[in-house]
């Protein structure tokens, strides 16, 4: 019997693993809570300040040699501008985006309220090391009123959801990410349609054929339906559409606003749309406070 | 038991700093650290130990990570079993089978992940450029292989030796004679 038990005992492991795995896996399909395990939480914790530690010096660096030894100071005269553009552009849209919403909606516009939340900077730290997933780790987390389900903007546009919180870290999901997807639309014809991530450097603008009007190099921009992104926020432009006459939705590919192989600071929306409650269990998603000590009253 | 948990801190370790490059480095540069710690623990650790260490690599690298919770860990305890079978036919300890064995297994990988996400996650469609990609991190990964083998296998003896030594101080205390 011993005999037979060690013989079973290595086959036996890989299968209780396997099957422990498996099920974590088909457990984590759908979106968590943010009061995750505390393994996670505590590698989420060490994860951050340790990639910190490890970008620090290669970033110094690369940036060193691209300030002072590459370009002088033309990098950084540069980097200005691009981020003048971006602003300028950005304010150009929203500009284009109160006319439309005022000739269209005027009544509408009238009851919406302001849209105006605090948005928190926040640094990157890491990025996915998997080839097929694309997430940031970004170095603020629940400490700072961040939590799961909120939105992640830079002044070019979209980049994602923040999808895991811990106390000073959290990971954000980029819009790439084949899990991504965003109801969107076209801001020259109002046409909507969804943002896929295609697990690349480009997305796809998946819509309808019926009338709507989509062309290469319309801007796209999130529609703000299903409350988890704020409406108006620049996503991508159309680079190619493929029109199939058969075929009842059409696809459009998308190059996005944002770069997402130069991002050190993002700024994560503080708000959490009705949509990420429901998802996250309506609370907070913060971990249980540690209840004070009873203290005795003598009584 | 102390060559299992060192093994099981560098897996980790790995996948920090494999998230740290991502963020530095082009996706393709960054070599699969974290597989490379498991290809060592096969050759390295006993079995049992071997499976535990890979899973527990693998989870670390999940919780750090975007893909589903559990999915690298499910992959690390296959990609050990097939270390350990490979090795039975391969010597693993020489570099160029390793090397070789390095590239398959990174490329495996990336295939892996993706068969995974198609079938829990649907629709996961592929851009030929991104297997271009997996190739390249492939190719970078595959020749520090042997120099992780040989960091794991010193790492591994240099802890059982010195549990080895303590056990010893501890048989050889000399009964006093009075």
């Amino acid at each position: 019997m011993s005999e037979f038990l060690r013989r079973i005992r290595l086959p036996a492991l890989f299968v209780a693993l396997a099957f422990g795995t498996l099920a974590l896996m088909l457990g984590d399909r759908k979106p968590a809570p943010d009061d995750r395990s505390w393994l996670e939480h505590a590698l989420l914790e060490v994860a951050a300040p340790v990639q910190k530690a490890i970008t620090r010096p290669v970033v110094f660096v690369r940036d060193t040699w691209r300030r002072y030894v590459a370009l002088v100071d033309l990098e950084e005269e540069n980097r200005e501008l691009r981020a003048e553009v971006a602003r300028l552009e950005q304010e150009g849209l929203q500009f284009r985006e109160a006319l439309v919403a005022s000739g269209q909606l005027r009544r509408i516009a009238q009851m919406r309220r302001e849209f105006d939340v605090p948005l928190l900077p926040s640094q990157v730290v890491g990025q996915d090391a998997s080839p097929w997933s694309h997430a940031l780790l970004l170095d603020r987390g629940r400490k700072a009123e961040v939590r799961s389900g909120m939105p992640v903007l830079v002044d070019q546009g979209l980049v994602g959801l923040v999808n895991a919180t811990t106390p000073h870290a959290a990971r954000a999901m980029l819009i790439l990410d084949r899990r991504s997807a965003v109801d969107a639309m076209i801001q020259r014809s109002r046409a909507r349609g969804l943002v896929r991530g295609l697990g690349g450097d480009e997305l796809e603008f998946v819509f309808m054929v019926r009338g709507d009007d989509v062309q290469v190099g319309d801007e796209v921009i999130t529609s703000g339906v299903g409350g988890v992104y704020p409406k108006g926020v620049r996503i991508g432009t159309i680079s190619s559409v493929t029109a199939e006459r058969e075929q009842l939705l059409h696809t459009g590919r998308l190059e996005p606003a944002v770069d997402f192989g130069r991002l050190e600071q993002v700024f994560v929306v503080l708000h959490r749309g009705p949509t990420m409650d429901l998802l996250f269990g309506g609370a907070d998603g913060d971990l249980p406070e540690p209840e004070p000590p009873k203290v005795a009253d003598g009584r | 038991m102390r060559p299992a948990l060192a093994l099981l801190l560098l897996g980790w370790l790995a996948a920090l700093v494999q998230g740290g490059l991502a963020h530095v480095l082009p996706g393709w540069a960054v070599p699969d650290l974290s597989l490379l710690v498991t290809i060592a623990a096969a050759a390295a650790l006993e079995p049992g130990y071997g499976l535990v260490v890979a899973a527990g690599i693998g989870l670390g690298s999940d919780m750090i990570s975007g893909p589903l919770l559990g999915q690298f860990a499910f992959l690390r305890l296959i990609e050990l079993t097939l270390a350990r079978g490979v090795a039975g036919q391969l010597d693993l300890r020489r570099g160029l089978p390793l090397t070789v064995f390095a590239f398959a297994l990174v490329l495996f990988d990336g295939l892996a992940q993706l068969a995974l996400g198609r079938l829990l996650l649907g629709s996961f469609p592929l851009q030929p450029l991104e297997l271009l990609g997996l190739a390249g991190r492939a190719l970078v990964s595959a020749p520090l292989a042997p120099f992780a083998a040989a960091f794991s296998r010193r790492l591994r003896d240099r802890l059982d030796e010195s549990e080895a030594r303590r056990d010893m101080r501890l048989d050889t205390r000399r009964p006093v004679l009075r």
